[in-house]
């Protein structure tokens, strides 16, 4: 499974690619055997060889969160995505997920790490620099 | 006062030709008075792609922008959208952070897209994370722009 990483592109891909391994290798009848990558005769699956339902359970719970996790990579909104993460993730989850984002854009933004491309795309060190500024406006009203 | 007072300000053919230049999704719409350019900004790889028009007046002190297409929504009847001055023109600064030596495309335009930002976080989550003043704290800080 280890090889399924080939440093992708996100986190968003490398949970695909992974997901995608993790379905080819699950499609044998026999259930699949994991093994603590610290030690390799303690076998993490030992439960899925004893009672082979659990394995079956797994396999269907894989399957869901696959076809899910591709949806979140189709969506081409935030409300898309949101609602993609959600019905996989829960509402409150996916909120602070939303609310680090901002959080992880504004440090680049005070730090001066900030920039906009010709599209107008935010970008992470390069463009033009978003300066400092204040929003400012009715939003207690 | 600004702390850019005294710097030479840019004329309007000088900021055209800046954000034409810069932003290729742009066109002037109008010259002169007021100047108008019309443009698509692209936040994110997950945001809707939207058209802005700005209205700059070189004698006026800031540069008016508003969404034009897709409507800017509230999140619930009775709710004003952050940072607006009307349904569809954005505040972006306050006055000391603007003035007419600095080049729309790279304060006015990273601003907006920015606020775009910001705008679909605050719709996802219900919180403005982009920072700001409310005017509960006009008397502490600049007239807004």
């Amino acid at each position: 499974m280890g090889h399924a990483y080939r440093g992708q592109r996100s986190t968003a891909h490398t949970v695909h690619d992974l997901l995608g391994a993790m379905l080819a290798a699950s499609a044998s009848p026999s259930p699949l055997v994991v093994c603590n990558p610290v030690n390799q005769y303690e076998i993490l699956s030992e439960q899925w060889t004893s009672k082979p339902a659990t394995f079956g359970e797994f396999r269907r719970w894989l399957n869901w969160f696959a076809a899910g996790w591709k949806r979140v990579l189709d969506a081409r909104t935030v409300p898309e995505t949101q609602r993609e993460l959600t019905s996989l993730f829960g509402d409150e989850l996916v909120k602070k997920a939303f609310v680090k984002q901002a959080q992880r854009l504004d440090e680049l933004r005070k730090s001066g790490g900030l920039g906009v491309n010709r599209s107008g795309a935010l970008i992470a060190g390069g463009g033009f620099a978003v300066r400092p500024n204040t929003f400012f406006g009715a939003d207690d009203e | 006062m600004s702390r850019y007072s005294g710097t030479r300000g840019r004329d309007g053919q000088e900021q055209s030709a800046r954000l034409l230049a810069a932003m290729p999704t742009f066109r002037q719409v109008a010259r002169g008075n007021p100047y108008v350019w019309e443009g698509t900004l692209w936040p994110t790889e997950i945001s809707a792609e939207y058209r802005i028009r700005i209205t700059y007046l070189p004698t006026k002190a800031r540069p008016r922008v508003e969404v034009l297409s897709p409507r800017l929504v509230t999140r619930e009847e009775g709710v004003r959208i952050p940072h607006t001055f009307t349904p569809n023109q954005i505040c972006l600064h306050l006055n000391s952070e603007w003035n007419s030596s600095m080049y729309i495309h790279q304060t006015i335009v990273p601003w907006t897209s920015l606020w775009l930002y910001y705008y679909e976080i605050w719709h996802a989550t219900g919180e403005w994370l982009g920072g700001g003043h409310s005017p509960g704290n006009k008397k502490t800080v600049e007239e807004p722009h």
